[in-house]
C-alpha cells in the first residue's frame, strides 16, 4: 500500500522578460517525476542542489504550486482544484535551517502548540503537558519549554522541529535535508533519533538529502534525481551493489571511504568513474541536457537509459 | 536601457490620469464653479442657466471631465475668479520666482551639502565630523519653517543684512543691472533658509556613502596600488559615493518646491507657493486647483527622472 | 517637508533591515550572555550564523535521558503535574530596548524631559480654562512677561503660557493621534503587500507611488478649507491618510524578507491560516522596527502639524497648537518687537522633536549590536 503517490509532477516557473513581460521561457524545476512510498518506509530523494529535490517536497506540502501531474495521499488526490482536501494534520515537514525554521519571537511551548492549537481546541493546562510529553520524546529537557530558540544549539533546535512536525501525529514527514545545516558532529545523532521516532510512531518519511551516505543509513528506497528529473530509483542495496546510470556511479564513488587501507584503490577507482562520466555523461541525457525517461530494470529498479536502438 | 525607460513611462501615464481625476473631483467638491466668478447680479436667470448650458456645466461629471482635459490640452486652465485673468496669467507672473528659488536653494544646497559630506565622510569620528554631524542631527529635527523664521528674524531684522519680504526692491526697471542684483539679494535669505536644513539629507547620505566605500576591496587596492589620498577620495570613493545622491535629485527638486510655500510665505516671496495660499484664503479655487495638478505633474516627472537616472547609475534598480 | 522624510525613510529601509538581522544575533547573544552569569546551566553556542560550534555532541543519547529525568520530579511519567510557572523564562525584546534607551545618556535625558512635558502640560491643562485663556482681553494686548502674564499676550490679549501649555498639549495629542493612524495603516498595509506579494504586491505598491508624488500638503489644505467641520480625528485622519507611505515601504521590504524564512512556511504546512501567521507569527518579528519607526514618524509629524497650524489650516485660534502661536511672527511686528509670543513656541517644538528623534534613534542604534552602548 503506497500511502503516497506522485504522479508525473511537473513545477514550471516561468521566465518573464521582453517588453511587455511576456513569458519567454519556463524554468523547469521539477518536469516528470513520479515516486511511490509505501506506508511505513523512508523514500531517499537524493541530487545536487537545483535538482528539483526540495520542490518535489514543498509541491507535496502545497508550499509550491503545481504544473501539472497529480499527487495522491493515501487514496486522496491533493493537488485538486477546487475542494481542498485538508490532511495537513497527517502530512508535516521538517525544514532544512533549524534557524530560520523556528520564529524567533516564539517559545518553545508556542512553537510546539501551534499545530495542536489550530486542529484542536484545547486549553493551556491541557497543551502544556502535551507539549512537555513530545519535548521529552525528542529528548529536550522540561526546562526547554518557555526558552526562546536562540538559547538552544542547531541540534536542539531540529529536535524542536521535529517534536512540531509529529505534534498531530502525522501520518508522512516530508523532512528537507534536516541534517545538512548541522554540524557533522550532531548529524548522526539527529538521524538515529529521527528514525527512532520514524520506527516508534511507524511513519512514512520522505527524505530529501545531498549525501548519498545519510539516505544509505536511512532508506529503504531512493530516487535520484538530476535536473528536475529521476535518473534512478529502487532499493537501496539496488542502487548502491548496481548502479546503473552513470551519474548514480560517479555520486557513490563521490562517498568518502574511511577505510585507510583502500584509500589508493578507491583514488583509483574515483578516477575511473570519473573518466567514464566524462566519456560518456552526454550519451545519458537527451539533447536538451535532460534525462531519458525511466526504464525498469527489475522489478524494483529503474534507470534512465538511453533507448537502444 | 529604452526598455526600462518607455516602461517606466507606461506607468507614469495612469498616474497622471489619476491626479487629474482627483483633482477634477476636488474641483467639484470646492464651492463655486467656472461661471460664479463672472456674475453679475444685474444679469437675469435665465441668462445665466443659459450660459451654464452653453458652458456645459449640466452635462455628467465624465463629459465634464473629458471638456476639462481637452481644454487644458489647448491651454486653457479656467478663470481666476478674484484675478479676473485666466488662471495661466495668474500662475505664469510668479512661476518664474519660484523657479529661481528652487534654483538658487538648489545650487546652495549642493554647493555645502557636498564639501561638507565628503569632509565628514572622509575624516569620521573627527572633531570635524562631530560637528557636522550634530549639525545634522538638530537639522533634521528642526521645520524648515521654524528655521526661517529664525534666519529672517536675525538677518532680516536684527542685523538688517537682507530685504525681508518681496522678491525685487519697488521701482527697478526689468532687465537693468540693478534689477537683477536686486533679485538675487532678494533670494539669499530664503534660499539660505532651504538650503540649510535641505542639505541634511545630502550631507548624511554621502557621509555614510563615503564610509561604506572607503572600506570596499577597491578602494584598498587603489591605496596599495600608490595612488595619492587625495586622488583616492576625490577620483573613487567620491565618485561612487555620489551616485544615489544624483539619483535623487529628482526628488530634491520636487521636495524643494513643496517646501518653499513655508519659506514663500514667511519671506512674502511671490511665488508659486504664496499664490496657493493666497488663493485658498480668497477662495479662488480654480488657481489652486491647477497648481495642484502643476505640483502633482512636477512630482510625477521628479520622481520618473530620478528613477530613470536610478537606472541608469544601477542596473539593479530596474523594474521587472 | 513631507517628501524629504520619506525619502530619508526609503533609503534607510536597508540600513534599518539590516538593523533588525543585528537586533536578533544581538538579542541572542544578550541572553547568552545573562544565562552564563546567571544559571549553571552550560552556554550555548553565540551567533549560529557565524560559529557552528554546536555543542549537541557532547550529549550522547543517555546523558540527554539522564538530564530529562534529573530534571523532572520523582514520578517522571506525571510530569504534567510539572508546575509549568517555575520553568524559566526569557528575557522578552522590548526589555532589552529599553534597557539600551536608559544606558544612552542623551536618550535618557530626552525621554525625562518628554515626559516631564508630556505630563506637564496634560496634567496642567486639566486646571486650566481654555475659555479664559483664548478670551480676547482688550486691556492687556501684546503685554511682555510679567507676573500676571508669565509669557505675555498677544494681540488679543491672551495669555501666551496657557496658550503654549494647551497648544503643546494639543500638537503632541494630534502628533501621537496621526502616528497611530498613519503607522497603524502603513504597517497592515506594508505585511499584506509583502507577506502576498505578486500581483497583490504589484497592485499595492503602484498605489503607495501614487500617493508618494501627490502634494500632500497642499491637498490637506484644500481639504481643511471645504471641509464645514472638522475635529482632532478628522484632521489626524486628513494627515495620516497621506502619511501611511513610507511605513507601508520599510514594512513591505522586511515583510519580504521575512516571508522566505522557513518558519513562516512551517506555520504554512502546521495549518495555521493567513491571517494567523501575518499577525501572530511574521508582526511580532518586527515590533522593534514598529516602534522606531513609529516614534520617528511622531517626531517628523509634530513637525508637519505644527507646520499645518502655522500656515493657518490647522485648528481655529481658539483651540491653539504651537503652529498657532508661530503664525503670530508672521506679523513682522511680532516677529520683530514681541518674541515673546513665538520664541517659546519654537523652543518647544525644537525640544519635542529633538526629544522624541533622541529616544527614536536610541532605539535604532539598540537594534544595531555595532552601535550598542549598554
Amino acid at each position: 500500500m503506497n500511502l503516497l503517490e506522485i504522479k508525473d509532477l511537473k513545477v514550471h516557473y516561468p521566465i518573464k522578460g521582453g517588453f511587455f513581460n511576456t513569458v519567454k521561457d519556463h524554468v523547469k524545476a521539477v518536469d516528470g517525476v513520479s515516486i511511490s512510498i509505501p506506508e511505513g518506509t523512508t523514500y531517499g530523494l537524493v541530487g545536487e542542489s537545483g535538482s528539483g529535490k526540495t520542490t518535489t517536497g514543498k509541491a507535496v506540502m502545497g508550499l509550491n504550486h503545481v504544473t501539472s501531474g497529480e499527487i495522491f495521499f493515501d487514496g486522496q488526490k491533493l493537488n485538486s482544484k477546487g475542494k481542498k482536501v485538508d490532511v495537513r494534520d497527517d502530512i508535516q515537514m521538517i525544514f532544512q535551517d533549524p534557524y530560520s525554521s523556528l520564529n524567533p519571537r516564539k517559545r518553545v511551548f508556542d512553537i510546539v502548540a501551534e499545530p495542536i492549537r489550530n486542529y484542536h481546541k484545547k486549553t493551556r493546562g491541557e497543551l502544556v503537558p502535551e507539549v512537555l510529553g513530545l519535548l521529552q520524546r525528542v529528548g529536550l529537557p522540561p526546562g526547554s519549554l518557555y526558552k526562546y530558540p536562540h538559547e538552544f544549539s542547531g541540534g536542539q533546535r531540529q529536535r524542536i522541529g521535529v517534536a512540531r512536525a509529529i505534534a498531530l501525529n502525522p501520518k508522512l514527514i516530508i523532512a528537507d535535508e534536516p541534517v545538512s545545516a548541522l554540524d557533522v558532529s550532531v548529524q548522526a545523532q539527529v538521524l538515529n533519533f529521527m528514525q527512532d521516532i520514524q520506527q516508534d510512531m511507524n511513519l512514512t518519511m520522505m527524505f530529501i538529502a545531498h549525501d548519498l551516505g545519510v539516505v544509505r543509513h536511512m532508506c529503504r528506497h531512493i530516487g535520484i534525481m538530476y535536473q528536475g528529473r529521476l535518473v534512478e530509483e529502487g532499493r537501496t542495496e539496488e542502487i548502491f551493489k548496481n548502479p546503473q546510470h552513470i551519474y548514480t556511479k560517479r555520486l557513490i564513488a563521490a562517498i568518502p571511504d574511511t577505510d585507510v587501507d583502500e584509500i589508493e584503490n578507491n583514488l583509483a577507482f574515483r578516477q575511473m568513474v570519473k573518466e567514464e562520466y566524462d566519456r560518456n555523461f552526454a550519451d545519458h541525457l537527451d539533447e536538451e541536457g535532460r534525462a531519458f525517461p525511466l526504464q525498469s530494470i527489475t522489478e524494483t529498479h529503474r534507470v534512465a537509459l538511453p533507448v537502444k536502438g | 536601457m529604452l526598455k526600462f525607460t518607455i516602461r517606466r513611462l507606461l506607468i507614469t501615464f495612469p498616474q497622471l490620469v489619476i491626479l487629474s481625476v482627483l483633482v477634477f473631483i476636488m474641483g467639484s467638491m470646492m464651492p463655486g464653479d467656472a461661471l460664479s466668478g463672472l456674475i453679475d447680479p444685474s444679469i437675469p436667470a435665465e441668462a445665466i442657466q443659459a450660459r451654464r448650458e452653453q458652458l456645459g456645466l449640466d452635462n455628467p461629471w465624465y463629459i465634464q471631465y473629458r471638456d476639462w482635459i481637452f481644454a487644458m490640452f489647448q491651454g486653457d486652465f479656467g478663470t481666476s475668479i478674484f484675478h479676473q485673468r485666466p488662471v495661466m496669467d495668474v500662475i505664469g507672473d510668479r512661476l518664474m520666482n519660484t523657479v529661481w528659488l528652487s534654483l538658487f536653494s538648489t545650487v546652495l544646497i549642493y554647493l555645502l551639502g557636498l564639501p561638507l559630506g565628503l569632509v565628514s565622510g572622509r575624516y569620521n569620528d573627527s572633531l570635524l565630523d562631530n560637528a557636522i554631524t550634530g549639525y545634522t542631527y538638530l537639522g533634521f529635527a528642526t521645520p524648515q519653517f521654524i528655521f526661517g523664521l529664525i534666519i529672517l528674524w536675525i538677518f532680516g531684522y536684527n542685523l538688517g543684512w537682507f530685504p525681508t519680504g518681496g522678491s525685487v526692491a519697488p521701482g527697478l526697471e526689468p532687465g537693468s543691472i540693478d534689477y537683477i542684483l536686486s533679485k538675487i539679494n532678494h533670494l539669499v535669505l530664503p534660499s539660505f533658509a532651504i538650503a540649510l536644513i535641505g542639505l541634511v539629507g545630502t550631507v548624511q547620505y554621502l557621509r555614510s556613502g563615503i564610509i561604506e566605500t572607503k572600506q570596499k576591496d577597491f578602494i584598498i587596492l587603489a591605496r596599495a596600488k600608490g595612488v595619492k589620498e587625495s586622488a583616492v577620495y576625490n577620483k573613487h570613493v567620491f565618485r561612487n559615493s555620489i551616485l544615489p545622491i544624483a539619483a535623487f535629485f529628482g526628488y530634491e527638486i520636487v521636495a524643494l518646491l513643496g517646501g518653499s510655500i513655508f519659506i514663500e510665505m514667511i519671506y512674502s516671496y511671490p511665488g508659486m507657493g504664496r499664490l496657493f495660499l493666497d488663493s485658498i484664503s480668497t477662495r479662488d479655487f480654480s488657481v489652486a486647483n491647477v497648481l495642484i495638478l502643476f505640483y502633482g505633474f512636477l512630482a510625477i516627472v521628479g520622481a520618473l527622472v530620478s528613477d530613470i537616472i536610478l537606472s541608469i547609475v544601477d542596473p539593479r534598480i530596474r523594474i521587472k | 517637508m513631507s517628501n524629504r522624510n520619506d525619502l530619508n525613510q526609503n533609503s534607510g529601509a536597508g540600513r534599518r533591515e539590516e538593523d533588525a538581522n543585528k537586533d536578533k544575533a544581538r538579542l541572542r547573544q544578550q541572553e547568552l550572555d545573562r544565562r552564563s552569569t546567571e544559571s549553571g546551566d552550560r552556554p550555548r553556542d553565540g551567533d549560529p550564523f557565524e560559529s557552528h560550534t554546536d555543542d549537541d555532541h557532547t550529549y550522547e543519547k543517555g546523558d540527554m535521558d539522564m538530564t530529562v529525568k534529573a530534571d523532572l520530579p520523582h514520578g517522571a511519567s506525571g510530569h504534567g503535574a510539572l508546575d509549568s510557572k517555575n520553568l524559566p523564562r526569557s528575557t522578552p525584546g522590548w526589555r532589552i530596548i529599553i534597557r539600551e534607551v536608559i544606558a544612552d545618556k542623551l536618550a535618557l535625558f530626552s525621554l525625562i524631559i518628554f515626559t516631564l512635558i508630556t505630563a506637564y502640560v496634560f496634567g496642567l491643562t486639566m486646571f486650566l480654562d481654555r475659555e479664559e485663556i483664548v478670551m480676547v482681553d482688550l486691556f492687556a494686548i501684546n503685554q511682555p512677561p510679567d507676573e500676571t502674564f508669565r509669557l505675555g499676550t498677544d494681540y488679543g490679549g491672551r495669555d501666551i503660557f496657557g496658550q503654549l501649555i494647551i497648544g503643546t498639549r494639543n500638537s503632541l495629542a494630534i502628533g501621537i493621534l496621526v502616528t497611530l493612524m498613519s503607522v497603524g495603516f502603513g504597517i497592515v498595509y506594508g505585511v499584506v503587500s509583502g507577506y502576498f506579494g505578486g500581483r497583490v504586491d504589484n497592485i499595492m505598491m503602484r498605489i503607495v507611488d501614487f500617493f508618494m508624488v501627490l502634494p500632500f500638503l497642499m491637498i490637506v489644505i484644500v481639504f481643511v478649507t471645504i471641509s464645514p467641520s472638522y475635529d482632532i480625528f478628522t484632521f489626524s485622519f486628513m494627515m495620516a491618510a497621506f502619511l501611511w507611505t513610507g511605513t507601508a515601504r520599510l514594512i513591505r521590504s522586511l515583510a519580504i524578507q521575512e516571508r522566505e524564512l522557513d518558519y513562516i512556511n512551517a506555520s504554512k504546512t502546521l495549518g495555521s491560516s493567513h491571517g494567523k501567521i501575518v499577525f501572530t507569527q511574521l508582526m511580532p518579528n518586527l515590533v522593534g522596527i514598529i516602534i522606531v519607526n513609529g516614534t520617528l514618524s511622531l517626531a517628523a509629524n509634530i513637525g508637519i502639524e505644527s507646520g499645518l497650524s502655522f500656515l493657518g489650516f490647522g485648528f481655529p485660534e481658539d483651540y491653539p497648537s504651537l503652529g498657532t502661536l508661530l503664525a503670530y511672527a508672521i506679523n513682522s511686528q511680532t516677529l520683530q518687537h514681541r518674541p515673546w509670543i513665538w520664541v517659546p513656541a519654537a523652543i518647544m517644538i525644537l525640544v519635542l522633536m529633538l526629544c522624541v528623534r533622541n529616544i527614536g534613534e536610541a532605539m535604532r542604534r539598540a537594534g544595531d549590536a555595532r552601535q550598542r552602548q549598554a
